[in-house]
């Protein structure tokens, strides 16, 4: 019985956020901040990298180009927003969010590329 | 959009009390009963509200926040590149 009550109260909660439009998720802009900051770290740990002759230029090279995929697939993601906020009018804080399905794939591609690059230099480092 | 949890655990805590206060005066078991319920809804929502607090902080982003973080890559990106430049006139084919 008490749990009953308890999962009532829950899914009141769920409910409610759900009336209300509050998608339990990151924004659009957020998500670009997110692969932007992604695409920083994994640059600047090559950067330190090759200073210190932990990988060669050939090898920076390399994982330079693999960034600037990532690099394009997020400016996509931020060209289609500014579009779509444009076009809808909408912005951060708009429940349900209309911009936020756009830019999804190009965003997970960004954050993929960048996160296996890191993962990739982060071995190198140790 | 304000999110509603603070509203609800709040509204929860005070009929926590309420039902407290009647089960102190009944000594009724179904109260008493009643009123752990009540605890056990209070704890659930308060698990609950850090994580919508995350998702919501998502919701602060603004436009200028994200040209900052996209200059800053753009940065990252041309110092990565002023460095493979150093290091391959250093040691040209490498």
């Amino acid at each position: 019985m008490k749990m009953l009550i308890a999962s009532l109260f829950a899914a009141l909660t769920l409910s409610a956020c759900a009336v209300t439009g509050t998608a339990l998720g990151p924004t659009p802009e957020s998500q670009i901040v997110n692969g932007a900051n992604s695409i920083t770290a994994a640059a600047t740990l090559g950067t330190v990298l090759l200073r210190n002759d932990r990988i060669t230029a050939a090898q920076a090279k390399s994982y330079r180009a693999i960034l600037g995929t990532a690099d394009a697939h997020l400016k996509d993601a931020d060209k289609t927003l500014l579009a779509c906020r444009a076009k809808t009018g909408s912005t951060a804080e708009t429940v349900p969010d209309p911009c936020a399905a756009g830019i999804g794939a190009d965003i997970n591609l960004a954050l993929s590329i960048a996160a296996d690059v890191k993962k990739t230099l982060d071995s190198k480092g140790n | 959009m304000p999110l509603p949890i603070a509203g609800i655990v709040t509204a929860v805590e005070l009929g926590k009390r309420a039902f407290d206060v009647i089960a102190g005066f009944s000594n009724n078991a179904s109260m008493v009963k009643a009123s752990s319920a009540v605890q056990d809804a209070v704890n659930v929502l308060n698990a609950v509200t850090p994580l919508v607090d995350q998702f919501a902080k998502g919701r602060d982003i603004t436009p200028d926040d994200v040209r900052i973080a996209l200059e800053r890559e753009g940065a990252a990106l041309t110092e990565f590149d002023r460095v493979i430049a150093e290091k391959s006139q250093a040691a040209p084919g490498t």
